[in-house]
């Protein structure tokens, strides 16, 4: 198909184009001019395990079938790289992981705090935060998390409903609300403020709001203990964080934006497919419009007090069908994920980006699971798919099938240093990275 | 099934579990068996330690408080923030340690103070300015009223001449950008993203070289607000730690009466007992339509109620005490809950009922309540695991490690024909599950006459339920026959009401009392005696006395 322009008209969210006056306003802050292309990453979280007789292609190298589940993305077979042979080692320190441990260690390397299965936690950044500290200051916001979780699921565990962290107790929760998500990217949740003069004087406001925070943050940080001063720490970092999103503009494009989505949109489970739809235009569309470059979309919480996919005539929980084995139900669901992927991975080719080519051959879709198995719970075989692209560093359209097994660590390793142009030699805890994904 | 070896529970595979409070139990991280730390020898001596009380932010709950009494109603400004963490092990939303504030949080303090500030400034403006910036002392000394009072209110203690200054600069860029309102506006958005709000730093001075700092007035009036109602003080309390009036302990009992009678306080108690019995969420709770067609939203909301309506009733028209939680006879429902319990013909509003007389058995407080049972259980099937972990953690204030690697945690799938029971019986049957599962699925037995959505029923896939549970290990340990004798085995155990007071201590205290110190283990133990022979509300009354709540220590490496 033809790419549309960067520039094209953008119709997104429910087919209504208008101009948001705020944006119109922005000052030019990344260049589009710059020689390279800009690389992005997209995390593309679903839960739950896979069934492996389902998912695992057959076949190798470029010469591969891909499995039922991925039959939606044969469109866009060239643009995967799929994988066998990657175990989660880390997932089992300092003892068996379940969902939470596995989920924990699969994008951090790192082994996950030991205590019950409610209170496990990460030790160490999830890859999307690691590559955002990279590659994210260059746009306002520096990671955007979002998804579609429904109140309730993960039975209220933060843990189950959360795709990204820095560490053990700083979980980032995604933004799954339509209109906050909305109000996050494209105008701050900033009542009223409309033309270029508005938009000043709210700037100087805000610079010298944060100023000030920032000087008391400073004062009162002696009067604490050791640990509480790294708590407040932690809050000016990312003060400090948000001070580009809202201090600085988003770069003059002619991007158009859609109306804001109603506060009172149908968050209830069963609206999930129109629910996620929407708040992946808007993810699209803050990568479209060079809002953010790192991006996490988080496909509902994992493990018990799931979804039921009921647009597909299931009754019973994700979680549930997972444990007993229901090839059907399980597949169902996985295909609709993919039939999801493929979505977004055609939005995001209808735009050229800098340098010609189009903004999905710029950005890696990291499609990831916290089990291999999800009726045995087993973290071995960790599901990883890649796709769209890292701007020609990374060969797409494989079938990558290791034997002996190599570690989760090595493939984050590979995704991390082809992103951010690093040249590191591990990943995580060194002791589940001897290097990077041989092949990759 | 459970296919590996589990060496944590006993050290061996097939030796009784530890008595708790062994090593065994309650050892490691995230080790919380709090309710079996004995105090030390003697808690009359005069008190020499406390924990070092961690910096505590104003959780979710406490900010929206603390804006609504200082600026008025927000609740139509739909504010949301980042759910806190709460654990089976830690099931309170106010842990200290935790409280990280990431960026997207920072965002929503950041969004959350201007909307807050802007909305304050078109609608409610006089309830925080008292001047007029038109009259002769003009805007600039009307700017200062303003940042003095408010500030002052909003920070919990007078400001100091920096924080005055840095106010004045902020309201100054704001005036130049608008009108005097504008500078306002900039002020308020200002003070709810600082420091001094969001946290609850603590100044009263040291004397001398002592680590142990009493309270002054304004710290003494920050902590007994948040504690009796969630919210910063009112001007009595303000008033009272300005005169040096909250010093001595019949001053401060004093304020705690007037504070406990205040609906806030009502609240504050029932948020306790909500979070502990982790029942935050009934009508949020999924369950199989297919298998539980009678558990609707309406069931769901009127399941909130009875829980809360209960322990309003035990706490405040009871005895209050543990056992009576355990124990009472009667609930509270309406006929919506009524229809769904078996018993139609309740009114319309909530109304206390004694449940025997209606023919409900079993009939133990909590232990019987559906909200309870619905929430410790799975979408579509009980689960004796989670029911059991529910009363060793929450009730009885034990570790349960969790299963070891490589162990695999899928539960017993039910055949046809096969009731949960006896599908769950493998975990206690293999060696390798049972010498964990045999501490939690033999206490959950005891409520299979509740299903998953907390329905009573007497069969179970066309079986007569079995109810016959047992506890192992702790100092009920035994066999019981229902809730209604395992609440009975509760309300004589001194681990359960130790455990409840450790809870409480959380609850006051923000942190976990596996760090506690001696002075902190006093503490529970004063707890717990008042719990005992006054019922939680003479518990609640003697927190501000306990020394935790009188003292602050110098932290290391701090003021």
């Amino acid at each position: 198909m033809k790419p549309l322009s960067r520039r094209t008209l953008l119709r997104g969210v429910g087919g209504v184009a208008i101009a948001l006056p705020f944006l119109e306003a922005m000052q030019l802050r990344v260049a589009w001019a710059q020689a390279a292309a800009p690389k992005r990453l997209v995390m593309w979280f679903t839960g739950n395990g896979q069934m492996p007789a389902y998912w695992y292609p057959t076949g190798t190298g470029t010469n591969f079938t891909l499995n039922k589940v991925h039959a939606p993305l044969e469109p866009y077979k060239s643009k995967l790289i799929l994988f066998d042979g990657i175990n989660n080692d880390a997932s089992k320190v300092p003892a068996y992981g379940g969902h939470q441990g596995s989920h924990a260690a699969m994008i951090s390397g790192m082994p996950h705090t030991a205590a019950g299965f409610d209170a496990m936690r990460p030790t160490g950044p999830s890859i999307d935060q690691r590559v955002a500290d990279k590659i994210g200051g260059a746009t306002r916001i520096k990671h955007l998390p979002t998804g579609t979780v429904p109140a309730g699921s993960g039975n209220g565990n933060p843990f189950q409903a959360i795709g990204s962290w820095r560490g053990a107790t700083e979980l980032i929760p995604p933004i799954v609300q339509p209109s906050r998500l909305f109000d996050y990217l494209f105008s701050d949740g900033v009542p009223g403020a409309t033309g270029a003069a508005a938009a000043e004087a709210l700037r100087k406001r805000r610079k010298s709001i944060l100023d000030t925070v920032m000087s008391r943050f400073a004062e009162l940080r002696s009067r604490v203990g050791i640990e509480d001063k790294a708590r407040l720490d932690n809050h000016v970092s990312s003060i400090r964080e948000i001070e580009t999103q809202v201090l600085t503009m988003p770069p003059q494009i002619t991007c158009m934006l859609p109306s804001r989505p109603p506060d009172n949109f149908s968050m209830a489970g069963s609206n999930i497919p129109a629910w996620s739809r929407l708040n992946l235009d808007l993810m699209i569309l803050a990568l479209a419009c060079d809002v953010t470059r790192v991006a996490n979309y988080f496909w509902f919480a994992m493990g018990s007090g799931g979804v039921t996919f009921s647009w597909l005539g299931h009754t019973n929980t994700h979680h549930n069908l997972a444990h007993a084995n229901a090839l059907k139900e399980m597949t169902e669901i996985n295909t609709w994920f993919s039939q999801q992927l493929l979505y977004l991975m055609q939005q995001l080719d209808k735009y050229t980006d800098v340098g010609g080519g189009s903004l999905l051959d710029n950005t890696l879709i990291m499609w990831w699971n916290e089990l291999g198995d999800g009726a045995a719970h087993l973290s071995d075989r960790a599901p990883f798919v890649l796709a769209g692209g890292a701007g020609g560093a990374l060969t797409m359209g494989r079938f990558l099938n290791y034997a002996p097994r190599i570690q989760s660590n090595q493939v984050l390793l590979t995704a991390y240093n082809v992103l951010t142009g690093s040249q590191d030699t591990t990943f995580g805890d060194p002791k589940y990275c001897p290097g990077p994904a041989p092949g990759l | 099934m459970c296919l590996a070896l589990t060496l944590a529970c006993t050290g061996q595979i097939g030796d009784p579990p530890p008595a708790p409070g062994s090593p065994g139990i309650g050892s490691g991280p995230g080790s919380t068996g709090t309710g079996v730390v004995p105090p030390p020898m003697s808690c009359t001596d005069p008190v020499t330690d406390v924990d070092t009380t961690a910096l505590r932010r104003l959780t979710n709950a406490e900010y929206l408080n603390t804006v609504s009494d200082l600026l008025g109603d927000v609740s139509a400004l739909n504010l949301d923030f980042a759910a806190e963490l709460t654990t089976a092990d830690y099931p309170f939303r106010n842990k200290a340690a935790e409280q990280q504030t990431p960026p997207v949080l920072a965002y929503q303090y950041l969004t959350a103070a201007e909307k807050i500030a802007a909305d304050t400034v078109k609608s409610r403006l006089s309830r925080v300015l008292s001047c007029d910036p038109a009259a002769a002392a003009g805007e600039l000394a009307c700017a200062k009223t303003f940042i003095s009072a408010f500030a002052s209110k909003a920070f919990r203690r007078p400001i100091d001449a920096t924080q005055s200054q840095a106010l004045l600069s902020v309201w100054q860029v704001g005036r130049d950008t608008g009108d005097f309102k504008t500078g306002v506006e900039s002020v308020i958005a200002a003070i709810l993203q600082m420091p001094e709000f969001l946290y609850r730093f603590e100044m009263s001075p040291p004397v001398g070289a002592q680590k142990l700092i009493a309270l002054d007035g304004w710290d003494m009036a920050t902590r007994l607000s948040y504690l009796l109602w969630n919210s910063s003080p009112d001007e009595a309390l303000f008033a009272a730690a300005e005169a040096g009036q909250l010093q001595t302990p019949a001053q401060i009992s004093a304020q705690v009466a007037r504070m406990m009678s205040q609906p806030r306080a009502k609240e504050v108690i029932a948020r306790f007992h909500e979070q502990w019995l982790q029942v935050t969420n009934i009508p949020t709770l999924e369950k199989d339509p297919a298998v539980f067609p009678r558990f609707t939203p309406a069931v769901a909301a009127a399941m909130q109620q009875e829980v809360k309506s209960f322990v309003d009733a035990v706490v405040w028209q009871g005895d209050g005490k543990v056992a009576s939680l355990f124990t009472a006879p009667y609930t509270f429902m309406n006929d919506v809950l009524g229809r769904f319990y078996g018993v139609p013909g309740q009114g319309v509003t909530f109304a206390r009922v004694d449940r025997a007389a209606l023919g409900m058995r079993p009939a133990s407080g909590i232990l019987t309540m559906g909200g309870l049972l619905a929430e410790h259980a799975d979408r579509n099937n009980t689960s004796p695991t989670r029911r059991g972990v529910f009363v060793r953690k929450a009730l009885l204030c034990e570790d349960l490690p969790p299963p070891p690697a490589n162990v695999n945690i899928v539960p017993p799938v039910q055949q046809p024909n096969q009731t949960r029971r006896q599908a769950m019986t493998a975990h206690v049957e293999d060696p390798f599950c049972a010498s964990c599962h045999t501490m939690m699925d033999p206490i959950g037995f005891g409520f299979e006459g509740f299903d998953a959505s907390g329905a009573w029923r007497t069969t179970d896939s066309g079986q007569p339920v079995d109810m016959s549970g047992s506890i192992m290990g702790s100092d009920v340990a035994g066999t019981f026959n229902g809730s209604t004798e395992l609440g009975a085995k509760l309300a004589s155990s001194d681990e359960a009401l130790g455990c409840a007071a450790a809870q409480w201590f959380r609850f006051a205290f923000g942190r976990d009392p596996a760090l506690m110190t001696d002075g902190d283990r006093c503490a529970v133990k004063a707890l717990q005696t008042a719990l005992k022979e006054g019922g939680a509300l003479a518990l609640v009354r003697s927190i501000p006395q306990t020394a935790p709540f009188l003292y602050r220590k110098v932290p290391q490496g701090g003021l």
